[in-house]
């Protein structure tokens, strides 16, 4: 972990939407939002602006844990948030769980590389992909982002 | 890639008063890890300097349980915070013999300093006091 220096900046946090629109983080972040509001006020409002200001690998554990092979995962209470880190300072999260296991499943690794493999392609550009996932949200009656 | 609010959408009336109830310990939570963070410590060495446990200090930055005045004082002044209860704009005092005492302290000027930044507070206690 570097613990020294300090660099304020412009780490991007981004949602992966899956070519069919859909986006598990941001569907997990919603129900979150239904079923624990304090738990989804803190990853939101503490530990996402943390991120974005100071990069992950100066924040480290226990809220940034890696996870091998270039995963990570963000932390809060049982929450996870896995994601891996792009160029530039971009943070791409794939999944959240309310963990209930002691490790990095195989199943969700198995889901974040796919997703990872699709997000570092030439074909990923998100906003269409944020398009397709508007277009979900208002098939589903939900005002969607603004 | 373009820059997206999607982890952003606002917050429904209900929410933000469910918010509001939680402001102090977004503050809280935020002004120790940010210091906590800038000072390069471990949630550990933090809890031991200020005598206490790991546990405490990630309850604090998770927003989690009831953390006693004392414990968070402790662990603050390892920081270099201090605990403080400033007037704020906005909350309006449930007891009306306040209201002019709140009026009186809407001229306070809060700043920001360095290193914590928006959470550390410095305020002029004369212009407090009328």
């Amino acid at each position: 972990m570097i613990r020294q220096g300090r660099v304020r900046g412009s780490w991007r946090l981004v949602p992966y939407i899956a070519p069919s629109g859909r986006s598990q983080v941001l569907d997990f972040l919603d129900s979150l939002r239904l079923k624990d509001f304090p738990r989804f006020v803190q990853v939101r409002e503490v530990l996402m602006p943390e991120i974005e200001n100071r990069g992950p690998f100066l924040i480290g554990p226990p809220i940034w844990e890696g996870l091998g092979a270039g995963f990570y995962e963000i932390r809060s209470a049982r929450v996870r948030l896995y994601c891996s880190v792009m160029d530039p300072r971009l943070v791409m999260m794939y999944r959240g769980v309310v963990k209930r296991w002691p490790r990095f499943r195989e199943e969700d690794r198995r889901i974040c590389q796919r997703a990872r493999k699709d997000a570092e392609s030439d074909a990923y550009d998100q906003e269409k992909r944020e398009y397709l996932y508007r277009g979900i949200c208002k098939k589903r009656g939900q005002a969607g982002p603004s | 890639m373009a820059r997206l609010d999607l982890l952003r959408t606002p917050y429904t009336g209900e929410e933000q008063a469910r918010l509001e109830s939680l402001r102090s310990r977004i503050n809280v939570a935020r002004a120790i890890l940010d210091a906590r963070l800038s000072a390069g410590l471990s949630q550990e060495e933090v809890g031991k300097a200020a005598g206490t446990k790991q546990s405490r200090v990630s309850e604090i930055e998770g927003m989690k349980g009831n953390p006693q005045l004392d414990t968070l004082d402790r662990i603050g002044r390892v920081l270099g915070l201090m605990v403080a209860l400033v007037p704020v704009v906005g909350i309006e005092p449930a007891l009306p013999e306040l209201e002019s005492w709140v009026v009186d302290s809407r001229s306070v000027v809060v700043l920001t300093a360095g290193g914590v930044g928006e959470h550390m507070l410095d305020f002029p206690m004369g212009r407090i006091n009328g």
